[in-house]
Order: C-alpha cells, then sequence, then structure tokens
C-alpha cells in the first residue's frame, strides 16, 4: 500500500512509478521498432518487385527486337511466361504475387506492351501495373529500327 | 535487518531486469535500424538499375531517331562528303561523322557509358554495323 510520510513517497512507490515508465518506454520503443520492421518489409518488397519488374521489362524489349516487333513471336520466345493474351499490336502477360507467370484470374500484376508503327522503327511501352495497388510498378518507352527488308 | 537485507536483495533483482530490458530494447532497435537501412540501400539500388534502363533506352531511342533522320534526310548533312555535322538529340548534341555513306555517332547513356553506332545509309537500304556500349573514355578517344 502507498503511504506517504511528511510529503514523501515510499520506496515502493518509486519503484512502482519507475516500473511504470520503463513500461510505457518499453511499449514505445517496441512500437517504434515494430513500425521500423514494417517499414523494412515494405521497402524490401517494393524495391524486390521493381528490380525483378526491370528484368521482365528489358527481357520483353530485347525478345521485341530480336521477334522484329512481331507479338505472337514474341510470347512464343518468352517461354517461361505462358500466360498471355496477345493481338497484333499489344501483348499482355500475366503474374503472380512474386511476380510469376499467372493466370488472367489471379495475376495481380499486368503488363502491357503496345506498339506504334512508323515509317521506319516502331516505338513501344512496356507497362507494369499493381492491379491490386492500381499503380504503375515500371513503363518503358523505346524506338528501335524496323529490321530485315528494303526500303 | 533481515527485512532490510529482502529489501535491498528486491530493489537489485529489479535494477538487473531494468537494466536487461533497456539492453535488449537497444539490440531490438539496432537490428531494426539496420534492417531498415537494409532494405532502404537494397530499394536505391533498384532505382539505380531503374534509372540506367531508362537512360539506356532513351539512348536507343535517340539512336533510332538520328538513323531515322540521316535515312529520310530530315537531318542536314555537311557539303563534304567527309565531314561532321551537330545534331539535337533527346540526349543532347551529337555529332555525326561521315565518311561516304557511313555514318559514326556517340549518343550519351550516362556520365561513365556511351552507345557508339555505326550505320550505312543509302537510299535505298539501311544497315546498322554497330551497336555498342562503350565507356566514355574509349568514346572520346
Amino acid at each position: 500500500m502507498n503511504r506517504r510520510f511528511n510529503g514523501r513517497l515510499t520506496a515502493r512507490t518509486l519503484l512502482l512509478i519507475e516500473l511504470a515508465a520503463l513500461l510505457v518506454f518499453f511499449c514505445v520503443s517496441m512500437g517504434l521498432c515494430a513500425n521500423l520492421f514494417l517499414h523494412a518489409k515494405q521497402t524490401a518488397e517494393d524495391s524486390g518487385i521493381l528490380s525483378q519488374t526491370i528484368v521482365e521489362t528489358t527481357s520483353i524489349a530485347e525478345t521485341l527486337k530480336a521477334s522484329g516487333g512481331d507479338m505472337k513471336k514474341t510470347a512464343k520466345r518468352l517461354r517461361s511466361r505462358s500466360w498471355y493474351d496477345t493481338d497484333k499490336n499489344t501483348l499482355t502477360l500475366y503474374y503472380d504475387e512474386r511476380l510469376q507467370p499467372s493466370s488472367k484470374n489471379g495475376c495481380i500484376y499486368q503488363t502491357t506492351v503496345t506498339k506504334e508503327s512508323h515509317a521506319m522503327d516502331d516505338t513501344y511501352t512496356i507497362q507494369t501495373v499493381d492491379i491490386e495497388r492500381d499503380s504503375t510498378v515500371y513503363e518503358l518507352t523505346f524506338k528501335t529500327l524496323r529490321t530485315g527488308g528494303s526500303k | 535487518m533481515s527485512h532490510r537485507m529482502k529489501q535491498n536483495q528486491f530493489t537489485l533483482g529489479i535494477g538487473v531486469s531494468l537494466v536487461l530490458t533497456a539492453l535488449m530494447i537497444l539490440i531490438i532497435a539496432c537490428f531494426a535500424a539496420f534492417t531498415f537501412a537494409s532494405a532502404d540501400s537494397e530499394m536505391k539500388r533498384s532505382e539505380a538499375d531503374r534509372s540506367y534502363c531508362d537512360h539506356y533506352y532513351a539512348a536507343e531511342t535517340a539512336a533510332t531517331e538520328i538513323i531515322t533522320g540521316l535515312s529520310e534526310s530530315t537531318i542536314k548533312l555537311p557539303e563534304d562528303k567527309n565531314g561532321k555535322t551537330v545534331c539535337d538529340s533527346s540526349r543532347g548534341s551529337v555529332v555525326i561523322s561521315r565518311n561516304e555513306n557511313t555514318y559514326t555517332f556517340v549518343v550519351p547513356i550516362d556520365s561513365k557509358q556511351s552507345l557508339a553506332v555505326v550505320a550505312r545509309i543509302s537510299t535505298s537500304h539501311t544497315e546498322v554495323l554497330q551497336w555498342t556500349v562503350v565507356s566514355q573514355e574509349i568514346s572520346r578517344k
């Protein structure tokens, strides 16, 4: 029981106050640490996805160039990305949460390739979108010469 | 006397546990900071990769536009068949050297690398002879 003697606190009361203060400090510190861990986890996940998206995008870009801009050929050459939709000027690839090939229904990320043809060159836009967050992870636009044949 | 000793032991026990708790908080805080710093540096590396990829494909686009311009004669060429001309591109000014119908130019990618291109362009045919990434030092030579 806490008692006051001439306005002074007993040793036990002081100890309890100290313990309570420590508990508050502990909780605040743990909260901050947990927050830092969660932030670090999110940052690590985002950077992993970004790195993989860049690798995927450059693979698609180089395959497009090697295929002369033919979307079907490109899709077939990207063998591990077996889930895709394609027409003459667009190619859509589907990925799960770890950016592995996925079906259209279970996909989290979607990469869309669009082609715009000009007289001598083609302009490609490769855009990877996070469907759940409705945000663009990475977008690349580039021009490449059309190969083969004579003018 | 015995009661006082017991109280001292109790206070000492609490003191040790307080020190251990503080130490534990410190270790966890250090670990959290280290984890965050590591994740942050990973993110910076990914951003650098993204930046390089953007710059590389921008250089490729500029090189493609130059070849298209030369082929379609939208870029003004020097009268001399073995001269040089400066062309404005999306990657800055690019010096194009001409040797008959063979054109050589270097498009900067970043501060360290450039895209060196050699192309043979005639009225009916465009042939890319070289398309290589070189260091800025080599490209200056």
